[in-house]
């Protein structure tokens, strides 16, 4: 199991100004796939995300990430994973005072002694490969903030990581880049022969490209798996809550009001 | 209530920790150079460059004031012609380290404090720290070196055009002697207890002001709200803290 | 291009403020201005030299002919020990005084010399043995007291 296994996590436990977010969770991620971690807003993906990546240090439990504990890791090994992990943030998070190309550019830079010529190579075929060489001089305030994501996408995959981290990359995109992005997270697993896991809720997207579903539900204790496994398998389940989150439906066991006074009876006593 | 009061003195007494770890990163990543030239080249045009205007403008306006009030008081005791070392010492020096230093705050340091702030906002440090760059030698460290080389100039340059200003109005406008006015001046103010004090004040100010910058746009709330309170609490404290230090080392150097 | 404009404008910044340091140093302070290091040098003896300080002006008719060197304490006579170098042109008969003198009402001390009359004159290391202390507010006060005093008796 551990061979093919990229990310590995044993009894992880987070907690955040007191409150427990991940207690006790367990998962693991083979590789060369497309997993999709998914759930309700605040469940605590992001946060397992940052925990995966290093960005955030669990209280208690193991993350083991391309056979390395982070937990307990020098800062040169971290390093050295760090340049194999590719990270797409929310909104991008270009640095908005460098030009597209420069921001691709910027791990390469900082990590590889390229000559110019072939760090300009490396940079524009990135751009190519998610369709905005033509946008490589451009500021980040200029582009569109589907282009931004596309930009930060390069940037992510510049180095050719093994493990790649979206975190919601779906938000907000209308339709066309929504297809886009979808697809470029698929073809860009498969020709980097790397493993992907992406945060999000957009269903029919996320269905179409991933190879595990994994569901989160917001628990007292922490965050629960309450479904895993392939898109086809989880559309068949009769859990009620996956039910409900999958087809969105208003009714179910995640409640629409938020805890308060009967409608009833605040009318009558105001 | 006490509590309430107890568990803010605890805060603020971790904040200035903060403070202070940070500002022993910094100072190390200086000394050991961890930082690119070409950064440093970049913040000193962005915090010291764009600041020439308006130190040069403010520097002028004090030296003529100086000049004009400085006239006006000493005709009373027949001390005309002790003018221009009037002049030359309030500025040298105070008002250069401590008028220039404030002003600094008030621009560049607000700008360092916001986009500190707003890249932290934006999640630029985190994406940084995942493509395995330590913020802090990268966008913090220039930023610190920039400022602390910035500041001497520019309270020199305050100074040095007060000085001229002082010049223009006694000896071009009103007529004072021009060879009393910088014969005195040049006897009467002594390099290393005037000059040299002054220059050691505004280095002071200067890592002063550049570490509260950096320190409240790091640890400011990725919110406007946090970001725009965080900016505000840099130019208050910045403006305590030169007042402070001024007196501190005012009462420290110039005891003769 | 953009690399080459930034260089250029620190390195004017950094020229403007190094000539701010300069014209503050030499122009508007006593840095530079005739240290007469090479002058000849002469030793007084005070009982009392005021407010007199090391760089302070030797002067002679209000003109500036001299710098203090160093001022010390000599416990073997309980005196002032003032050591002076004088511009080498200018010859002083060794009869001269020395009088620690007050100049304008910033109450600055410098010191005066009075040319004698012998055909004299100092060379290194001469001692001035004519010398006249600075006048101390304090005792010109107890001195009017006393005169006061005594013609009231």
């Amino acid at each position: 199991m551990y061979q093919t296994d990229k990310v590995s996590i044993t009894n992880l436990t987070f907690s955040y100004q007191g409150k427990p977010i991940i207690d006790n969770f367990n998962l693991s991620i083979q590789k060369g796939t497309v997993v999709a971690i998914m759930g309700g807003s605040g469940v605590g993906k992001t946060t397992l995300l940052r925990l995966i990546s290093g960005l955030k240090k669990p209280t208690k439990g193991k993350v083991s990430v391309m056979g390395s504990d982070l937990t307990n890791i020098s800062n040169e090994k971290l390093l050295e994973i760090r340049k194999k992990i590719g990270f797409l943030f929310q909104f991008g998070a270009l640095f908005t005072d460098l030009s597209c190309f420069e921001n691709v550019a910027f791990p390469a830079r900082e990590h590889l002694n390229l000559p110019n010529g072939l760090l300009n190579d490396l940079v524009l075929l990135k751009l190519e490969s998610v369709g905005l060489r033509g946008a490589a001089d451009l500021m980040p305030s200029e582009i569109s903030g589907g282009m931004a994501r596309r930009v930060a996408l390069a940037r992510a995959t510049v180095l050719d990581p093994d493990l790649i981290l979206y975190d919601e990359p779906f938000a907000g995109l209308d339709p066309i880049s929504l297809g886009i992005t979808a697809n470029l997270i698929r073809k860009l697993n498969d020709s980097l022969r790397a493993t992907s896991i992406i945060v999000t809720h957009d269903v029919p997207e996320t269905f179409a490209i991933a190879d595990k579903v994994i569901l989160l539900a917001s628990r007292p204790s922490g965050a629960e798996i309450i479904c895993e496994g392939t898109p086809s398998d989880i559309k068949k389940t009769d859990n009620d809550e996956v039910q409900q989150f999958i087809k969105g439906k208003l009714q179910g066991p995640v409640k629409f009001h938020y805890p308060a006074k009967e409608i009833k009876d605040f009318l009558r006593d105001g | 209530m006490v509590m309430n009061l107890i568990h803010k003195t605890v805060k603020k007494i971790n904040r200035l920790g903060d403070f202070t770890i940070l500002f022993f990163e910094l100072l190390k990543n200086t000394v050991c150079f961890r930082m690119k030239l070409n950064h440093v080249l970049q913040q000193i045009k962005f915090l010291g460059n764009n600041s020439m205007a308006i130190i040069i403008v403010s520097g002028l306006f004090v030296g003529l004031v100086l000049g004009l009030q400085g006239y006006y008081t000493l005709r009373r005791y027949g001390s005309e012609e002790a003018l221009g070392l009037l002049v030359c010492l309030s500025l040298v020096r105070e008002l250069g380290p401590v008028v220039a230093s404030l002003l600094f705050s008030g621009r560049a340091g607000t700008s360092l404090t916001a986009e500190i702030g707003l890249m932290r906002a934006g999640e630029q440090f985190s994406a940084l720290e995942a493509m395995g760059v330590n913020p802090v030698v990268r966008i913090l460290t220039p930023r610190f070196v920039g400022g602390v080389i910035s500041v001497p100039i520019l309270c020199a340059l305050f100074s040095a055009v007060g000085v001229l200003g002082g010049w223009l109005i006694a000896v071009v406008m009103i007529g004072v002697d021009p060879g009393a006015f910088w014969g005195q001046m040049s006897s009467g103010v002594d390099f290393y207890e005037d000059v040299l004090n002054g220059i050691t004040k505004s280095c002071i100010f200067g890592v002063a002001i550049t570490q509260i910058a950096l320190y409240m746009g790091n640890s400011a709330k990725p919110t406007p709200e946090g970001v725009s309170s965080a900016t505000t609490s840099c130019v208050v404290i910045s403006a305590f803290s030169i007042l402070g230090l001024d007196f501190i080392l005012t009462a420290f150097m110039f005891n003769n | 291009m953009n690399d080459n404009l930034t260089k250029f404008s620190v390195g004017v910044f950094l020229l403007f403020g190094l000539m701010s340091i300069l014209f503050l140093s030499l122009k508007a302070s006593n840095l530079v201005g005739s240290s007469y290091a090479d002058g000849y040098r002469l030793v007084a003896f005070f009982d009392n030299v005021g407010g007199l300080k090391p760089r302070a002006a030797v002067r002679s008719s209000g003109v500036l002919v001299g710098r203090v060197e160093k001022i010390e304490f000599d416990d073997e006579i309980y005196q002032a020990k003032v050591f002076l170098r004088v511009d080498r042109d200018m010859k002083f008969p060794i009869d001269s005084s020395i009088k620690v003198l007050t100049a304008g009402l910033l109450g600055e001390n410098y010191l005066g010399i009075m040319p004698g009359a012998e055909t004299e004159y100092f060379v290194d290391s001469d001692e001035i043995e004519l010398t006249q202390s600075a006048v101390i507010l304090e005792n010109i006060i107890s001195q009017f007291l006393y005169n006061f005093q005594e013609k009231q008796e």
